[in-house]
């Protein structure tokens, strides 16, 4: 019997046995674990900028070209279906593309909330106040997108008051269910000129440091605030901000001499704030670089009747004509233009997309002297620096009209996401690649928001015409 | 080994021994029913391992050692028999009054049928071994409440099955897999596979190597296994030698496949594309130009011209010409499949061993891929001494598989280089090859190279291939002690260790691989899972009253290590390992699940008459917080053999009659290993550092999904020869694991939870019956139906909730579960071509429009079944046999996604696909024209081609499964046992479709999908014994 015993032994050994059931993953942290020094914090700033670099309709894949697919400065050569819904205006409520940005900008809204929440527990030291600017300064960069996607510009409207004229305003953590409404379009700004201004004032102590590329600066913040002033209307705020940038910034325009090479290189002399895009994290195939070249999709090729290409084709003499590429696509007839902005730094794939420039400052200004001021003399000193600085044996001109202003956005920001802005916060009309005319607050203007959004909340208010 | 063949090959040494001194005997073993041989009926001398088994005469004859005198005579379904050894025997076996008295396995332990209160299907060898790749397809049409999901057509790809509905929505729907009383891995879970290719955990299982298959489907046969019962349980064990003769069977198959329904990827020819191409553009122009534009861009004002001086201007390769390719041969082949099988089993007293090696080689239809699969087990019993028992089962198989990317996850689209992607995306109008005979890579829409430049060349310049092997080893280890006051002990060890090395090669010019110079990858999965399961049992018999008990501790640690590498930028093609590139990505990490559980469980009978049944389990799971860990699972049942009273009792028309019922609680665990922890991932990066970003946005309050189940059935048997078993089932799942959409601004898509009550209800009907049985003729039918109802019964605060892709199902109380929610189509109007849907699918009065975004959503169908079923039937003729299975489906739609894609494209396509054939003369080209299909678009803005009901499709089938005609070579009887040849087809046609040109066999959740369909096999095989 004694081996029975042993046997009991041996069962009851066995059930007892380890038996624990407490597992960890092994590539996330908990959350409340996962943001506790500033190093920690710095790794979350970071990932907003991850967040935005792989997926589409980003600042780094159809995004960073939409405002120029809308007009027909720009055709497309092959069509692979996967830009050319914008250029023919028929994304629809179900599309695809309206939704990633949607949900990814949201998306890195929510990691700056819920960022800025847990580094309330840390000390506030002057990197964690740094840091919590960047995040405030993303904040506002992507709701002030978002308002260019989905929303009207304000100076394209009547009444930047009207109820649900804005967007969703997300500024804190907000629990699973959220059901919220769109804000006007008065508050919608507001918030994000806000937001950018907490953004400074959390970054002033650092605003002397040495830039880094890929991060926002006190004067990225700035920047930044004086484009939304100027979407929004507020001139005299723009042409503020846009001074003190052009003056304290520390940036120099681009030259003849380092103009072409600007666009091979990361962080360079005009580049305010850009997005670090790397080899490892991309869009990929809908990437800028991957619609611009010829042996991408070739979806995204200055038109032969548009303002630019004309302009370029005539003109040697300015640097930019060397900003565009002559191929041929397989398959399609006759060499078509491309820009050139992004040859990539290793592989087509791999471009920083320029999210604010120093030009992009001086037109600002140029733009706010003549709606605020009208004053076309001023505004002429800043369309002349940047000509100086592009067109050999350029000679000043005395005044300028806003037609000149938006004639300099086409040919300094082609693929950079500008022209249709451009126009229609002018109250102008373009042109699209289907022969339509398109007026400033047309429906087409603004993307639908995703029906998911409304499937989910019916209260969401949806933009007219979808 | 044979004695015959032992003799035999004694004889050819001349190694004849003059130890022997035996008396040789033989016989004729007939039925005392109806005096018919019977055959097979195991003969053996008692105490020894002699014995043979009888021929298809009934007959036998072996030698009896000296000092032996008595023969043992049994078969299944019949008495034993002993009696003294004597020449000349004749010996009429009675049919066992307990024949439909089965043992079957159920959960921690074997039941007689005849006693078991649960409801639980048997599978028996014979019909599993038929099917050689796929363990699961055998289940289709054979047992009622079981649906059996299509799989993707590529050999060796992952199929689910759904045994009474669904019973989850996030969670897992697919049920527990218990092998030899250890669960196992069964389902990928997307942690052993990448995304990039399906591939099936159970096709690393051999068929043949299985003795039977128990289906477990209500709360008293599987609440033992508590929190992962809620989908049913499989329970499979494999074969056993027995005492006495060692058998060796060589089993072999061979033959070849085809696509089913080819007409499902029929083409436009060049004609007909060209003319949609050119109508497409037309429409275009009319839509997007005036007539002066058209004149400065194309010197006409006339827009039929304008769209044909288009179409000619490089959409096509040879616009002009009269070349019309059919690119289905290029892409799809008839495919070759072999499959050979060897196994020995055998036994004494004391030791019973089975051996069994297989080998399978599947070519799938899509040229280049291919399944092998290599198995070995050996499998040992051995008692010890009178008090220990101990068995040892080792399996190990490797299998390997060559192909392609698919669509692992159905909502991704339509991948550039998957086969049907690729067939649509070449150009009718190119040759496929050049003069000098090589193959013309200049012949698609887009991006795509020649299909024979692409498949099956591993090193090609434009090959891109994905391979595994996939490596399983299955180790038990169990001990049985029996201990006084008859208590038994019994522990078992099970160890799976599965690894999946998976490897991805574009070469620098491929499709795919071309703008990063090349990319290889490779992903080593491994799933390690120890099981350690401890058991402690009581049987005791007193009076009347019969009594068992179980309890136990059952623990179990599940790790998957992962690790992935890649290059880019390779400088040939013809070498596709990594050093051969530049280093690219890199990744690893750990997963880990654990469970531990205390179960117990308690029967009694009296008389055999009244049964009663307790169980009960309590589970604690890694995979839920602290706090909401742990949860209890129970059942009660209770059954009554009416056949035992004494008023039936040898009434032969209640053969046996038995009424039982269960009610219990069975459980479902989220599929994610820490779904519930709220997470900021690590992995992510930003220029040249580290990124961390909020991942997971958790639910600590996450919890068990439970159901509740209800069984109630009963089983007759009429003149031992007609079994009837019906069942009522009704199982309410509360607490559904349910992913449910958030708005994006929480930063999140959809956040894990416990919402609402699902409720599946059904009948299931099975009939299984004797109808012929005499000396040369037998014909056997087996019959099943379900009649099922998957109903949504609560959502948090009553709302629809609307899910998938595009929102196109919809949760919503009172509705079927999987109900597809979409605009609803009326047709095209014969004015303007155009296609119309209706604004409000509930009010038709608020009119139509064209446009589909402005078209309002309805019901417009669903993907669960109302009826389905299977129909078997069995004829034997002398040598021959003859057997045919049907299936059934009634009830349910699909979700067309290649329709959507290839036929109902209008004209969105252009450019990048053809059109399915039956496009082509069905749309619209002039006013009047009552058509099927609007006029096509290009850069269509009504996007009419959306999802609509339009692509929701009836799916109710009679579909022929299975034809086997099979002869018994009454040949060379004194050298072997038997000799078996058959043909056999399998999907060969259907007898009723009620969709065209769409083969019905759709996943479970009705998504047809872009990949391979289902195929059609033509084979020859043979079954040898001796």
């Amino acid at each position: 019997m004694k081996k029975i015993y042993l046997v009991l032994g041996l069962v009851a050994g066995l059930s007892l046995s380890s038996c624990s059931l407490d597992s960890e993953p092994t590539t996330s942290l908990g959350e409340g674990v996962a943001i506790t020094t500033e190093s920690d914090l710095q790794y979350a700033v970071n990932g907003i900028g991850y967040l935005m670099s792989e997926d589409r309709m980003l600042y780094g894949s159809e995004f960073g070209l939409y405002a120029d697919l809308l007009t027909n400065e720009f055709k497309y050569v092959d069509d692979y279906g996967q830009s050319t819904a914008i250029a023919r205006y028929t994304l629809t409520k179900y599309d695809e593309l309206p939704d990633y940005a949607y949900a990814d900008m949201y998306g890195a809204i929510a990691n700056c909330n819920k960022a800025l929440e847990l580094s309330e527990a840390l000390e506030q030291t002057e990197t964690v106040d740094k840091l919590r600017g960047q995040l405030y300064a993303w904040r506002a960069l992507l709701h002030f997108d978002l308002a260019r996607l989905f929303a009207h510009i304000p100076t394209a409207v009547d009444d930047v008051n009207a109820a649900n004229s804005g967007i969703v305003l997300s500024d804190h953590v907000v629990a699973p269910d959220f059901k919220g409404d769109r804000a006007t379009l008065a508050q919608t700004y507001k918030q994000i000129t806000d937001d950018f201004t907490q953004a400074m004032n959390l970054l002033e102590a650092s605003k002397d440091e040495k830039k880094e590329t890929g991060y926002f600066n006190y004067y990225a913040a700035l920047a930044l605030r004086a484009r939304a002033n100027l979407y929004a209307g507020n001139y005299a705020e723009a042409l503020a901000d846009a001074k003190e940038v052009i003056k304290n910034g520390g940036y120099e325009l681009y030259t003849p001499s380092n103009y072409v090479k600007a666009w091979e290189q990361e962080g360079t002399s005009e580049s305010i704030f850009e997005l670090l895009i790397t080899a490892n994290y991309n869009a990929q195939r809908n990437s800028l670089g991957y619609y611009t070249d010829a042996s991408g999709y070739p979806e995204a090729a200055l038109d032969e009747d548009g303002n630019i290409l004309t302009y370029l084709k005539a003109n040697p003499a300015d640097v930019r004509s060397k900003m565009i590429k002559e191929q041929a696509v397989k398959g399609v007839a006759g060499t078509h233009f491309f820009p050139a902005k992004y040859p990539g730094r290793d592989g087509l794939y791999v471009n920083n997309p320029k999210i604010i420039r120093l030009s992009e400052v001086y037109l600002i200004a140029a733009e706010a002297e003549l709606k605020g001021n009208n004053d076309g003399a001023k505004a002429a000193f800043y369309i002349n620096e940047i000509e100086k600085n592009r067109v050999t044996g350029y000679t000043d001109v005395a005044t300028v009209t806003i037609d000149d202003v938006i004639a300099e956005y086409e040919k300094e920001f082609f693929a950079e996401n500008q022209i249709a802005f451009a126009y229609w916060r002018n109250k102008k009309s373009i042109t699209n690649q289907v022969n339509n005319v398109i007026n400033c607050n047309d429906n087409q203007t603004i993307l639908p928001i995703p029906q998911r959004e409304i499937d989910f909340y019916p209260g969401l208010v949806q933009n007219t015409g979808y | 080994m044979s004695k015959r063949l032992a003799l035999l090959l004694m004889t050819l040494f001349l190694v004849v021994g003059g130890a022997f001194s035996q008396t040789r005997v033989n016989g004729t073993v007939m039925s005392k029913d109806d005096g018919e041989p019977v055959i097979g009926a195991s003969v053996l001398v008692v105490g020894t391992n002699v014995g043979t088994v009888t021929n298809s005469e009934g007959q036998f004859s072996l030698n009896v050692p000296a000092g032996k005198k008595t023969l043992r005579i049994s078969y299944i379904g019949m008495e034993t028999l002993e009696l003294p050894a004597s020449a000349n025997m004749r010996i009429l076996l009675t049919s066992d009054h307990n024949s439909l008295d089965e043992v079957i396995v159920v959960a921690y332990g074997t039941a007689k049928k005849s006693s078991f209160t649960g409801s639980a299907t048997a599978m028996k060898e014979k019909d599993m071994s038929a099917q050689k790749g796929s363990l699961v397809k055998s289940l289709e049409g054979k047992v009622a409440g079981v649906r059996v999901g299509s799989s993707i057509g590529d050999p060796g790809a992952d199929q689910n099955i759904q045994i009474r509905g669904i019973g989850s929505i996030n969670g897992s729907t697919q049920p527990l897999y218990v092998i030899d009383g250890v669960p196992v891995l069964a389902n990928s879970d997307g942690y052993m596979s990448s995304s990039i290719k399906s591939q099936s955990i159970l096709a690393t299982l051999n068929p043949n190597d299985i003795e039977s298959m128990t289906i477990l489907k209500d709360a008293a046969a599987a609440s033992l296994y508590g929190s992962r019962a809620a989908n049913g349980v499989v329970i499979i064990t494999t074969k056993k030698g027995a005492k006495g003769k060692t058998n060796v069977h060589y089993d072999m198959q061979i033959g070849t496949q085809q696509i089913a329904k080819k007409s499902a990827m029929n083409t436009m020819n060049a004609a007909q594309l060209k003319e949609y191409y050119t109508d497409a553009l037309t429409h275009f122009f009319e839509l997007n130009y005036t007539e002066d534009d058209l004149f400065a861009d194309y010197g006409t004002r006339d827009f039929a011209e304008a769209g044909k001086l288009e179409a000619a201007s490089g959409w096509f390769h040879d616009y002009d010409g009269t070349t019309s390719t059919d690119w289905f041969d290029q892409v799809y082949h008839n495919a070759l499949t072999q499959d050979h099988q060897l196994s020995i089993d055998g036994g004494n007293d004391k030791t019973k061993f089975y051996v069994g090696l297989g080998y399978n080689d599947s070519e799938g239809v899509v040229k280049g891929t291919q399944f092998q699969r290599y198995s070995g087990r050996v499998n040992l019993d051995h008692q010890v001494n009178d008090w220990l028992k101990i068995g040892v089962k080792q399996m190990i198989s490797f299998s390997d598989t060559k192909g392609l990317r698919d669509q692992g996850d159905q909502e991704q689209g339509f991948g550039t280089t998957t086969p049907w992607s690729v067939l649509y995306s070449l150009d009718p109008t190119a040759v496929n090859k050049n003069a000098d005979g090589s193959y013309n890579n200049d012949v698609a829409f887009g991006k795509v190279a020649n299909p024979n430049n692409m498949f099956g060349v591993e090193s090609g310049e434009y090959a891109e291939f994905v391979k595994s092997n996939m490596m399983r080893s299955m180790s038990n280890l169990e001990a049985e002690v029996k201990l006084p006051y008859d208590l038994v002990a019994r522990t078992i060890f099970g160890y799976d260790y599965t690894n999946n090395k998976l490897q991805e090669f574009w070469s620098p010019l491929s499709v795919n691989g071309e703008s990063l110079g090349g990319l290889g990858q490779r992903w080593d999965f491994t799933s390690k899972t120890l099981t350690s399961s401890t058991t402690l049992g009581y049987n005791h018999q007193f009076g009347k009253h019969s009594v068992s008990a179980l309890g136990g501790y059952e623990y179990e640690k599940r790790q998957m290590p992962y690790l992935t590498a890649s290059a880019k930028g390779y400088g040939t093609y013809k070498l596709p390992e990594l050093s051969n590139g530049q280093s690219y990505q890199t990744g690893s990490a750990i997963y880990e699940a654990m469970l531990s559980s205390w179960l117990g469980k308690a029967d009694y009978n009296y008389d055999n008459k009244y049964y009663a049944g307790l169980s009960f389990r309590r589970d604690g799971s890694s995979r839920l917080a602290k706090d909401n860990r742990w949860s209890n699972f129970w059942s009660v049942s209770a059954a009554w053999r009416i056949s035992q009273e004494s008023f039936l009792q040898d009434n032969p028309l209640f053969s046996d009659l038995k009424l039982r019922a269960s009610y219990g609680t069975n459980g479902n665990l989220p599929t994610g290993m820490y779904q519930y922890m709220p997470q900021y991932a690590t992995s992510g990066g930003y220029g040249a550092n580290g990124a961390y970003y909020w991942s997971t946005p958790g639910n600590e309050a996450l919890t068990w999904e439970k159901s509740k189940n209800f069984n109630v059935g009963f089983d007759w048997t009429l003149f031992n020869r007609v079994s009837l078993t019906l069942e009522y089932y009704k199982k309410m799942t509360d607490d559904l694991i349910f992913s449910t959409p958030v708005s994006y601004v929480t930063g999140f898509g959809s956040n894990i939870n416990n919402i609402g009550k699902l409720e599946n209800s059904g009948l299931e009907f099975s009939v299984s019956s004797q109808n012929i049985r005499t000396k040369d003729f037998s014909w056997t039918t087996d019959f099943n139906l379900t009649w099922q109802k998957i109903e949504v019964k609560e959502l948090p605060g009553g709302d629809d909730v609307q899910y998938g892709d595009g929102n196109m199902y919809l949760l919503r109380e009172g509705e079927s579960m999987h109900t597809f929610y979409l605009p609803e189509w009326k047709g095209v109007d014969p004015e303007t071509g155009l296609g119309e849907f209706w604004l409000d699918p509930s009010d038709h009065s608020k009119g139509t429009t064209n446009y589909y975004a402005k078209a309002g959503k309805g019901k417009v169908g669903k993907a669960v079944p109302d009826v389905l079923g299977g129909m078997t039937n069995t004829f034997r003729y002398k040598d021959f046999d003859l057997s045919f299975m049907i299936s059934y489906q009634f009830g349910a739609d699909m979700f067309d996604y290649p329709g959507y894609f290839l036929t109902f494209s209008d004209g969105v396509r252009v450019g990048s696909f053809n059109v399915h054939e039956s496009v082509a003369g069905n749309y619209w080209k002039q006013p009047g024209d009552v058509v099927e299909f609007p006029k096509p678009i290009y850069g269509n803005p009504y996007r009419s081609d959306r999802f609509s009901s339009r692509t929701i499709r009836s799916t109710d089938n009679i579909r022929v499964r299975d034809i086997t005609l099979g002869y018994n070579v009454p040949l060379f009887k004194q050298y072997i046992n038997s000799l078996r040849v058959y043909f056999r087809t399998t999907n060969p046609f259907m007898i009723y479709c009620a969709t065209k040109d769409v083969d019905p066999d759709v996943d479970v959740n009705g998504y047809r999908q872009t990949d391979t369909p289902p195929t059609r096999q033509f084979l020859f095989g043979l079954n040898l014994t001796f």
